[in-house]
């Protein structure tokens, strides 16, 4: 009887710790992290940054909350890919779609396309296409180069 | 009338049983009276009522503890379990031997402890976004450059 109320301290101090089971399966995907996040802790993280920054972010959150559970699932697999990239291979990729932004418009679209159907190549056929006339006819070398650095982070090792 | 005082009962075989029951609290009020007038002048009779009085006053002031009262308990206790198995007893021995008074303080704060710093995984049903602006900016930039760069196996 003595113990009893350390017993029912405990049991409180338990069940608010341990007791609130997720409502779902953790996910250590950012972009469902992101998506989960509340509107006042966003605000808070985001009005940290200068206001140019802010607005840039505040702007992929919102692209972000519009897109559909069916777009927002294989930006989480492309994510999850992307985490299993070395740091370097993930630094490649981010130098890549830099290079990418900096090509014109017109050569950014045509690249772009390009990058779709390679990704949707097997690799033989990704390593005969780099090679093939119809390349070297419609992409520049350093166009050639950009898609090349591309196949190689499609088939970097996983971590 | 008959003279009750006493001769001095400490060189009177004849009186000594007064002191007996003056010790005792026995002597008549009369005869009490005779005596505490003989211890008047007699300064040995006087140191022995100073003696005495000592030990009144301490037995007044002494109140019973409950040792007895535990103690009988205990043995009633013991009693009623003759019979039970030997690891019983040595059980409920050791269970008395601990004194959980020093635990509660130490189990308080731990209980506290926990209620302000729950363990990390178990009290969160949303999981963690990154919290540091330049590093949920970096995720944010990644987010954007993978709708554009599909990256993974088909």
């Amino acid at each position: 009887m003595r113990l009893l109320p350390l017993a029912a301290l405990f049991t409180l101090a338990f069940s608010l710790s341990f007791g609130q089971a997720p409502s779902a399966p953790r996910s250590n995907n950012a972009v469902e992290r992101l998506r989960a996040m509340p509107p006042d802790e966003r605000r808070k993280a985001l009005e940290k940054l200068p206001p140019d920054r802010r607005k840039q972010a505040e702007a992929r959150m919102e692209e972000l909350d519009r897109m559909s559970p069916e777009e927002r699932g294989e930006l989480a697999r492309r994510y999850d890919s992307f985490q299993r990239l070395s740091a370097a291979d993930q630094e490649k990729a981010r130098k890549l779609f830099r290079d990418l932004n900096d090509l014109p418009g017109d050569r950014r679209e045509a690249l772009r396309l390009a990058i779709g159907h390679i990704h949707e190549m097997s690799s033989a056929e990704r390593t005969g296409f780099l090679g093939s006339a119809e390349a070297r006819s419609r992409y520049n070398r350093k166009e050639r180069t950009l898609l090349q650095d591309y196949v190689a982070l499609l088939e970097a090792p996983s971590r | 009338m008959k003279d009750l005082r006493p001769s001095c009962p400490l060189h009177s075989e004849e009186h000594a049983s007064l002191l007996l029951d003056y010790c005792a609290r026995r002597l008549d009020p009369d005869r009490k009276a005779a005596l505490e007038a003989h211890m008047e002048h007699c300064a040995a009779c006087q140191e022995l009522r100073s003696a005495q009085r000592l030990v009144w006053d301490s037995l007044d002031s002494w109140e019973a503890s409950d040792t007895g009262w535990e103690f009988n308990q205990r043995l009633q206790e013991r009693l009623r379990q003759e019979g039970r198995p030997a690891w019983m007893d040595s059980v409920s021995t050791w269970r008395e031997g601990i004194s959980w008074k020093p635990a509660v303080p130490l189990a308080a704060a731990l209980a506290l402890w926990l209620m302000v710093f729950p363990p990390n995984g178990f009290n969160s049903s949303k999981p963690s976004a990154p919290q540091q602006p330049d590093q949920l900016e970096k995720v944010l930039e990644d987010v954007q450059m993978l709708q554009q760069l599909p990256l993974g196996r088909r």
